[in-house]
């Protein structure tokens, strides 16, 4: 679809109808010849049907395109992405990890896991670092089956790119770590 | 460990499941686990309760009783445990703890109830026994911490009671029935602080635990 920002007049128009109308009762066909059509009203647009059921488009009344949809919120060049929620407060909150420097200043960073009812801490791997496992809480807006998030500890500390989520849990409540068959 | 609701796969065993996932050189598998099935099960906790190296897992229900899942040698899964089980003279409980509070290496049982303000403990024994519950009396607690906080070599206890209002679906809703404050009992519940703030943060974000 092109659009001109050129303003066509009704007489404009019906000239363009008048020729389209002698073409044809000639006979004569011109297969190279381009029509463009030029609507940049509200009213120019009101005769006419947006393609996709308007889902995508719609025409303002200043007679200006707009998108349905706008995916960059912020202009910063990458699509956001928006959902709607049901509920007025937060079900899900980041979990966080927070330390207090040496100058006595508090530290906080947020880790990938969304929404957790507890948290068990314990070096899993035996590598030195800390690794966190997390319980997920229920949020009443998805199938209590969820997942248990293990945070794997590092030397640059929890890093999203190794914050793993594969292993169900249904209806969690509490959550504990222990070495049940002394495999070490 | 993770504690569960009751049986949702064929196969399960009855009542509400412990999920075990078997840890590995190659980390966890959605495959390698074991589930155990324990009537009514509220709260776990884990703690090395015979010294013998390994942690061992304590279950709380709430008909008023401890499930003891005991760690054994194994290569082979699923894994045969032997059990036990510890009646609480009272009712109305809600969380456990394990922790070693008198200083011998095996962890101990700390019992948080709701209503009575009772708070039980059960001290391991090796091999494999314990001794008498004791019952102190204590706040509510739907969960207790157990740590030295006044450098005194001596275990204080911290309770939150925390309670929550859900919907229908689960989701989350107001506090409710909340005690105001996060109680602390120093030394063998001698001396009963308070302390607010904590609490304050507990109740902003819907965590009953520490």
């Amino acid at each position: 679809m092109k659009f001109a920002a050129v303003r066509q007049s009704s007489l404009s128009r019906v000239l363009i109808s008048l020729l389209l109308s002698l073409l044809a009762i000639s006979g004569t066909s011109s297969p190279a010849a381009e029509i463009t059509w030029v609507e940049d009203t509200f009213d120019d647009f009101a005769d006419g049907r947006l393609d996709a059921s308007g889902q995508n488009l719609y025409v303002s009344r200043d007679g200006t395109l707009r998108n349905i949809h706008r995916f960059d919120l912020n202009q910063d060049g990458h699509i956001d992405l928006v959902f709607n929620s049901t509920h007025d407060s937060f079900a899900f909150i980041p979990a966080s990890v927070t330390g207090v420097t040496r100058e006595g200043r508090i530290q906080q960073s947020e880790l990938l896991v969304e929404g957790s009812l507890q948290v068990a801490v314990g070096d899993l791997n035996r590598d030195g670092h800390y690794d966190l496992v997390f319980l997920p809480n229920e949020s009443g807006l998805q199938h209590p089956r969820r997942f248990v998030s293990i945070a794997w500890g590092g030397t640059d500390g929890w890093p999203a790119h190794r914050v793993a989520g594969v292993l169900p849990i249904r209806g969690a409540k509490a959550i504990t770590l222990a070495d049940l068959n002394h495999d070490g | 460990m993770v504690l569960g609701e009751e049986a949702w796969l064929p196969g399960q065993p009855p009542g509400n499941i412990v999920r075990i996932y078997w840890g590995s050189k190659r980390g966890y598998l959605l495959t390698r686990r074991q589930d155990l099935g324990i009537r009514a099960a509220i709260d776990l906790a884990s703690g090395d309760f015979d010294r013998d190296g390994a942690s061992d897992l304590a279950i709380l229900s709430a008909d008023g009783k401890i499930h003891l899942v005991w760690a054994v040698k194994s290569q082979v899964l699923s894994v045969e445990f032997q059990r036990g089980q510890i009646e609480l003279p009272g009712d109305g409980v809600q969380c456990i703890t394990a922790k070693d509070m008198d200083g011998d290496g095996a962890a101990d049982l700390v019992i948080g109830t709701h209503g009575s303000g009772e708070v039980y403990l059960v001290g391991a024994r090796v091999p494999r026994e314990w001794g008498d519950v004791t019952s102190h009396k204590g706040f509510s607690a739907s969960h207790v911490a157990v740590g030295d906080l006044d450098g005194d070599q001596k275990p204080e206890l911290v309770l939150t009671d925390f309670d929550i209002g859900h919907a229908a679906g689960g989701e989350a809703g107001a506090a409710h029935e909340s005690e105001t404050s996060v109680n602390i009992l120093l030394e063998r519940f001698r001396l009963v602080g308070i302390h607010g703030t904590e609490h304050s943060a507990c109740q902003r974000h819907g965590d009953r635990r520490f």
